[in-house]
């Protein structure tokens, strides 16, 4: 039934009930989905790194006995990255050096250090770049404006996409153009009416400014 | 009239393609680099400071554990972190062995490494080292910011780290630390 919906092609005359820009947006965000869930698939398997024969560290894999200690170092380890497998923070990471990372970050924390006091030092040893948290500065205020920046590009351009469509004809791509055809359309309906009057129309023609007296 | 008509449906033809374009692009970038991860080489920021406290047991039979209130004794020496199971570790043994030779003091801490490891990697590569701790939980390494084996730090007379050497060193740089750890005496 949706496959029908989204095949159709025309539509009362007007554009498609998908038009080719919907249609090109839901084609691309399948593909996005199909390569993350392979890549997912084909990566999954990465970490590891040492040939140490050593078990892991007593607190590396073992949580801490009171809950509300070990969900604070929880919280803290999924934003410390993994010195060594750079992409996964040292909550996910298989690599040894991670495990004895959170087996110190548990110490620390059942100790009593905050985990700000934890992170403030691994950034002193490490470099800002082992933790996940970047701190708002000039450097990094790229980072945080940039979606916002992108969120009201994507609105301009799709509120004039929706302008656009009301309507578009082939071959009519001028706003302009298309709000001639609207009005075309409503003095249509205006002349209709007046033989056929009917609830529906009268909210059509209310909408012409021309006609509200 | 037919002839705008045609210029204004290639551009919405070459428009139709244009998203699929940038996202194919977007894919690519995306794709390499899934394929190639950006690793960035990790350097110790605490290059400058103290060497960090540490009371270390001896790695394995027949050597002394390492303890940092040594490392302020006037001496400048060299720390090296190594590992019986790291593959580099096994190629800088010959210059190790050099440096000690020319009368170098060279204290080692063995990470995450078995005593029999270390026993066995001693015997067959020889033991360059006045002490050697054992580290079985990465706590040294985490406390210098490093990240990696092997790695060998130049500590003054006062147990100030004025050097990080990452990876294994090579034949050619073994005169050059010999003058560096002269120059700090």
């Amino acid at each position: 039934m949706t496959a029908q919906y989204f095949l159709a092609t025309k539509q009362h005359g007007c554009s498609p009930r998908f038009g080719w820009e919907v249609r090109g947006v839901v084609l691309v965000a399948w593909m996005l989905c199909v390569v993350f869930m392979v890549s997912g698939a084909v990566l999954g398997g990465a970490g590891g790194g040492g040939g140490s024969a050593m078990p892991p560290a007593l607190y590396a894999d073992q949580q801490l006995v009171d809950p509300r200690q070990e969900s604070q170092a929880r919280a803290l380890m999924v934003t410390l990255r993994c010195p060594v497998c750079q992409g996964q923070s040292i909550a996910d990471s298989d690599a040894p050096l991670a495990g004895d990372m959170r087996h110190h970050v548990r110490l620390k924390i059942a100790d009593g250090q905050s985990a700000e006091q934890i992170r403030a030092w691994l950034v002193a040893r490490y470099g800002r770049w082992v933790s996940y948290d970047p701190p708002f500065d000039s450097l990094t205020a790229p980072l945080w404006y940039g979606p916002l920046v992108f969120l009201v590009i994507a609105v301009a351009i799709a509120a004039r996409l929706f302008r656009k469509r009301l309507c578009d004809a082939e071959g009519m791509d001028n706003a302009e153009e298309g709000e001639k055809t609207r009005e075309n359309m409503v003095a249509r309906n205006m002349a209709t009416a007046d033989e056929n009057p009917s609830p529906a129309l009268a909210v059509s023609t209310a909408d012409s400014p021309k006609d509200i007296a | 009239m037919t002839q705008t008509r045609d210029i204004s449906l290639i551009r919405r033809r070459l428009l139709f393609f244009l998203p699929l374009a940038l996202m194919g692009l977007l894919f690519g970038v995306l794709l390499y680099r899934l394929s190639a991860p950006n690793n960035v080489a990790l350097e110790s920021q605490w290059v400058g400071q103290s060497f960090p406290i540490f009371d270390l047991p001896a790695a394995t039979e027949g050597v002394e554990g390492l303890n940092s209130r040594s490392f302020t004794d006037g001496q400048p020496r060299l720390v090296n972190i190594f590992a019986s199971w790291c593959i580099p570790c096994r190629v800088e043994a010959p210059q190790l062995e050099a440096l000690a030779e020319a009368g170098v003091i060279i204290e080692a801490i063995a990470i995450r490494d078995r005593p029999e490891d270390v026993a066995e990697f001693l015997k067959y590569y020889g033991n360059p080292f006045a002490h050697i701790g054992g580290d079985w939980q990465s706590e040294v390494p985490i406390a210098l910011g490093s990240a990696g084996v092997p790695e060998t730090f130049i500590v003054d007379g006062q147990g100030i780290i004025r050097e990080q050497i990452q990876g294994a060193i090579l034949p050619g740089h073994t005169a050059d630390i010999i003058a560096k750890l002269e120059a700090l005496k």
